[in-house]
């Protein structure tokens, strides 16, 4: 019951002063703000990862050839094999798998800039672009080259209300005749402005700062806004045999390594191909990231450090401007292991209040940090582990930065205080 | 500089070393604060001279022309024969060029005692290469013109960037690669090929380059050049077909630039993002690549460099504070002085001379203290630290501004002290 | 002298032999006295000297300063030990005791009031007043309750929030008095109590005083003003260390 007056008691001294405390505060706020931001960053992106792969693409890789080897580069069926036999290599379950050819891009003459595009899919191609199913089935094996599946938007852009199956269509330079055997369901927002690379195209820093820097990297931003159109019709891949692109899907967290080794089958099988993947989110999905953590154990510790320092200086002189008030609790019946406890109490108000700002910082920060990446799915979390961490450890040394002036508090002589200053 | 204020600096001195305890206390933090910005320091500053070194080895008066990486699907494949290089020689004629043309794939190679191959990018080129890359040949040499080509009956002669050789044969020094032998499978046949030489590696920063870019494979125009992690084979070792690329030296700065304008007239530029998708050959400047690709690391770096700026500043405010609450203690002393005929200005330049002092004395103990940690810290994250002798200038200047921001306030803060209400209470 | 500060009484404080026996010693001086160093110099502030205070007494101390009034009062408070003698309070050897039993004797018997009223200048009035109790371990209920009635007696209730700097000498000196009350000790020590009041301040305070005497507390007061000392029952005079009849 006493301590809790002496932790109130504490309190009201710290909101009493409020510069003097802001000051003193400086160092355990940023320690553990700097403390906890990357983890709050990290976790909350893995979450996200995890929750709304499909939606962001974080469980996607996309393949097509290189352009630029001197190896032979034309995707074919065949390498769907390849692919599959690759991912299945290490026990890795696939999600889906398709490949597709660009057979037709049509342009909607009244509405310049937007296309139609019709693509030669193998079954399973819809599933592996990420696609879910609104009405009707999905493309079999022995569907011929005149039915169809069709994306949300395709209804729209042929100027129709809706589109279900049964219904016929024919895009315009289409040889024949198609029927509508199943329409997909409207993608979610933040899936139509992700691209294969796992950047938010519509983010401000992406072409500001995005674009550039992969440029710089060499990565050439290719040409496929068909596939976050909503305006593609898939047809079954008749008597082509070539792939433009081979998609596929499975676990974010093991997209990285599952290109990597589809990347090497089809080196062996002499075929150059470049993998396209969430470029950031399987970095953050991984353990790589986490060797920063000493990075920022250091900053926090040295900031930790010069605020326990302050606050040591600090409460050392205390013990001696405090001498008269001191003497008054000593007299009125403290001993002296009550003024020795109030200090400490002090110090650990300070370390607390300090501790618990740094938090609300560290969160600012990672909001901050998580709104200039232009990657989608970068967001941020509470890192309850790491706050509770960073939290305990700043109110030890809080303490430890306490203790002497408590002891010198401790030993002070009443009747020193009491006399005319 | 008049004795009088010789004098006053020499108490301030004298302060600092009569009071080791408390000019400890406030020299650790300043400690602790320069050691952060070494640290910092090394890895941006660095690694900003890193690449700008390294721009000498990706060739400083090398560009290329190549296939752009992406096309549009249905776009083909622009050809890059014997057709485009003899265009090329005509175009750049007058400048004086040496024109490379070279062939490039991933193949999987394979050495004695391990199953599983590795992949590797594989580069056929005339010896002239070499020349396009201003890496020097560690061990053995380099290609030459007689060098057999690999082919299935004929045991080939190739040269191996030293990260290559180290993938290989893991355990051993990469100048015993020299002599050794590999297996190469290209079109669907084995080749063997005997190392005759080893390239140095360059880069500075392998283990971020390869934690960050797998880099094994052309997603980026420029990671199979950059990665230096390659095999060289005669030109011949490939059987004829498309080349990857053709690479030019020229003899100077002006060349490059004239060469530049007369490509892009023909080919597209690599930097205009709409012509890439047409189809047509790209040129790039290997140069410019390398300075734009520092101005976005730098860019990068500047969050990080944000958090270093943020710990000083704390480290500002943690001194200053320190700093005003020595100077309150000490009221009795500058009382004393002020009646003993100090003026306000000699107070506030006492003041000012401690704190940078214990600010200085801090920041040179702080320096070997940021050394240490940055190679601990490059151990841990494998990111490239250094500690060159003028960041420990910086360092120092930082320390001294640190010192001097951080006396602002308890200078003046002593200097306007009035004496009478000092002394009017009962000196203890 | 006034007829007032002679008032006869039964007893001689100076009077020590039989004076512990007695259940109505409260304060036995035997031969105490104090010495301090300052630098290389020894100060004898008290030279040895018998005192003995009963239950219920009303003693003014006068002297002029530097006499060791305040040491006097120091050591009957328990803030200070004597190098030499016995001090006993209420029949225990103050000597024996340790200082946390010391600090539990002042938290519980001893009331302090002091010339520049020590109080707590971040606190508000209730807070200084409920200072002893806090230290007692009353809970929080209780102790609200008790510094409420001793604010209410010294007539304060209007200013139990508010702080020292908005009060006036004479409300903070009594608000001292309050946080002496709360603890209803058996020893009450005023040391100048109205030496930084005016007369009209300073005279409610001596009433309060009073009224704490005749209610059976027994105080023991130092002042330098003769009028003040001729409230209190009798007046010993101090002088270099040493006590002597007024």
């Amino acid at each position: 019951m006493r301590w809790l007056a002496v932790l109130a008691a504490a309190l009201r001294r710290l909101r009493q002063r409020p510069v003097r405390t802001f000051l003193l505060l400086q160092g355990t706020i940023w320690g553990v703000a700097v403390a906890v931001f990357p983890s709050a960053v990290i976790q909350g992106t893995r979450e996200a990862a995890r929750q709304e792969g499909r939606v962001l693409g974080a469980d996607r890789v996309s393949m097509r050839a290189d352009t630029t080897s001197s190896a032979a580069a034309v995707l074919v069926r065949d390498d769907l094999r390849t692919v599959r036999a690759a991912v299945r290599e290490e026990g890795t379950a696939l999600r889906g798998l398709g490949g597709a050819r660009v057979a037709r891009t049509v342009p909607d003459p009244e509405q310049p800039g937007t296309l139609l595009t019709v693509l030669e899919c193998v079954v399973g191609t819809e599933v592996a672009r990420g696609h879910t199913l609104a009405a009707g089935r999905w493309l079999a094996p022995d569907d011929g080259p005149t039915r169809c599946v069709v994306e949300a938007g395709v209804a729209a852009w042929l100027g129709r209300a809706a589109l279900t199956p049964g219904d016929r269509i024919q895009p315009a330079g289409w040889p024949h005749e198609l029927e509508v055997v199943g329409v997909c369901a409207p993608r979610p927002a933040q899936a139509l402005r992700t691209n294969d690379l796992g950047f938010d195209l519509e983010h401000p820093l992406y072409k500001k700062v995005g674009v550039p820097l992969l440029f710089a990297m060499g990565i050439m931003p290719v040409p496929d806004d068909w596939k976050r159109s909503e305006r593609c019709v898939h047809v079954p891949a008749e008597g082509t045999d070539e792939l433009h692109w081979i998609f596929l899907r499975v676990e974010p967290a093991l997209v990285g390594d599952v290109a990597n080794r589809i990347r090497d089958r089809m080196t062996d099988a002499d075929k150059s191909v470049v993998m396209l993947y969430p470029l950031v989110l399987p970095l953050v999905m991984g353990e790589k990231v986490e060797r920063f953590d000493a990075v920022n154990l250091a900053m926090f510790l040295a900031c930790l450090l010069m605020g326990a320092v302050v606050m040591m200086n600090l409460g050392l002189l205390s013990a001696l401007t405090r001498a008269r008030e001191i003497a008054i609790r000593r007299t009125e019946g403290a001993t002296k292991a009550d003024i020795a406890l109030q200090f400490l109490a002090e110090g650990l108000m300070l370390a607390l209040v300090g501790a618990g700002l740094g938090c609300v910082l560290g969160m600012g920060l990672a909001h901050l940090r998580a709104s200039l990446e232009p990657v989608a799915g970068f967001t941020w979390t509470f890192p309850v582990r790491e706050a509770l961490v960073a939290v305990s450890v700043a109110v030890v040394i809080g303490l430890l930065a306490s203790l002497l002036p408590a002891l010198r508090a401790a030993s002070q002589d009443p009747v020193q205080g009491l006399a005319d200053e | 500089m008049n004795r009088r204020m010789r004098s006053v600096i020499r108490e301030g001195l004298l302060h600092v070393t009569r009071h080791p305890l408390r000019s400890s206390l406030t020299a650790f933090t300043s400690a602790i604060a320069i050691a952060v910005t070494v640290n910092v320091i090394s890895l941006s500053f660095g690694m900003q001279e890193d690449i700008a070194g390294d721009v000498d080895l990706f060739g400083r008066h090398t560009l290329d022309v190549g296939v752009p990486p992406a096309l549009a699907p249905g776009v083909k494949r622009p050809s890059l024969g014997e057709a485009q290089v003899e265009r090329t020689r005509r175009l750049l004629t007058g400048l004086d060029p040496i024109v490379v043309p070279r062939r490039q794939r991933a193949a999987p190679i394979r050495v004695d005692g391990i199953d599983e191959p590795y992949r590797l990018q594989v580069v056929a080129a005339a010896p002239a290469y070499l020349r396009t890359l201003s890496i020097p040949v560690a061990h053995g040499r380099w290609l030459r013109a007689d060098d057999a080509p690999g082919s299935p009956e004929l045991e080939g002669t190739c040269c191996l960037d030293e990260a290559s050789a180290v993938r290989l044969w893991p355990q051993r020094d990469p100048a015993e690669a020299v002599g050794a032998r590999l297996e190469m499978r290209i079109d669907g046949v084995a080749r063997t090929m005997r190392v005759v030489g080893v390239l140095s590696d360059p880069l500075r920063y392998r283990e971020l380059f390869e934690t960050f870019d797998e880099g094994r494979g052309a997603r980026t125009l420029t990671s199979s050049l950059l990665s230096f992690r390659n095999i060289y084979v005669p030109a011949a070792t490939f059987g004829p077909g498309d080349y990857t690329g053709i690479s030019i030296v020229l003899p100077t700065d002006e060349a490059v630039l004239e060469a530049q304008e007369r490509l892009i007239a023909v080919w597209a530029d690599a930097r205009d993002l709409a012509a890439l998708s047409r189809g047509s050959l790209i040129v790039f400047v290997r140069k410019q690549w390398m300075e734009a690709l520092g101005t976005s690391t730098m860019q990068g770096s500047m969050v990080g460099n944000l958090v270093w700026i943020l710990v000083v500043l704390v480290a500002a405010v943690m001194i200053s504070t320190l700093n005003l609450i020595t100077v309150r203690e000490r009221y009795d002393e500058v009382a004393l002085r002020r009646c003993e005929g100090a003026q306000r200005r000699d107070i506030a330049l006492q003041i000012t001379v401690e704190g940078v002092t214990t600010a200085l004395i801090g920041g040179i103990v702080g320096l070997p203290i940021g050394y240490v940690g940055a190679h601990v810290l490059r151990e841990i994250v494998q990111f490239p630290f250094r500690f060159e002798l003028r960041y420990a200038a910086v360092a120092t200047g930082v320390a001294i501004l640190l010192g001097l921001i951080s006396s602002v306030i308890p200078a003046r803060h002593a200097a306007t002290l009035q004496p009478a209400r000092v002394l009017g209470r009962r000196l203890r | 002298m006034t007829a007032d500060a002679n008032k006869a009484h039964p007893h001689d404080p100076f009077l020590v032999e039989g004076c512990a026996d007695g259940a109505e010693a409260l304060a036995v001086l035997d031969g105490v006295a104090r010495t301090y160093r300052s630098g290389a110099v020894e100060v004898e502030a008290l030279k040895p000297l018998d005192l003995c205070v009963r239950r219920g007494d009303f003693l003014a101390v006068m002297g002029p300063s530097g006499s060791g009034k305040s040491t006097l009062l120091h050591v009957l408070g328990c803030l200070d030990r004597p190098t030499a003698g016995r001090y006993l309070l209420d029949g225990h050897d103050v000597a024996r005791l340790s200082d946390r039993e010391l600090a539990a004797v002042r938290n519980a018997v001893i009331g302090f009031v002091f010339q520049r009223f020590h109080l707590l200048a971040d606190e508000s009035a209730r807070r200084n007043v409920e200072l002893p109790l806090l230290y007692a371990g009353v809970a929080r209920g209780e102790r609200r309750q008790r510094a409420s009635e001793a604010l209410d007696s010294v007539g304060l209730s209007a200013r139990m929030t508010h702080r020292p700097n908005q009060m006036s000498g004479g409300e903070q000196q009594r608000v001292a008095l309050a946080r002496a009350l709360v603890k209803r000790p058996r020893l009450l020590l005023a040391d100048e109590p109205t030496g930084n009041l005016d007369s009209k301040a300073g005279e409610r305070v001596l009433q309060l005083i009073e009224d704490q005497s005749r209610a059976g507390t027994t105080v023991l007061m130092i002042t330098h003003d003769p009028e003040v000392a001729a409230r209190a029952e009798q007046t010993l005079l101090m002088r270099d260390g040493g006590l002597s009849r007024a």
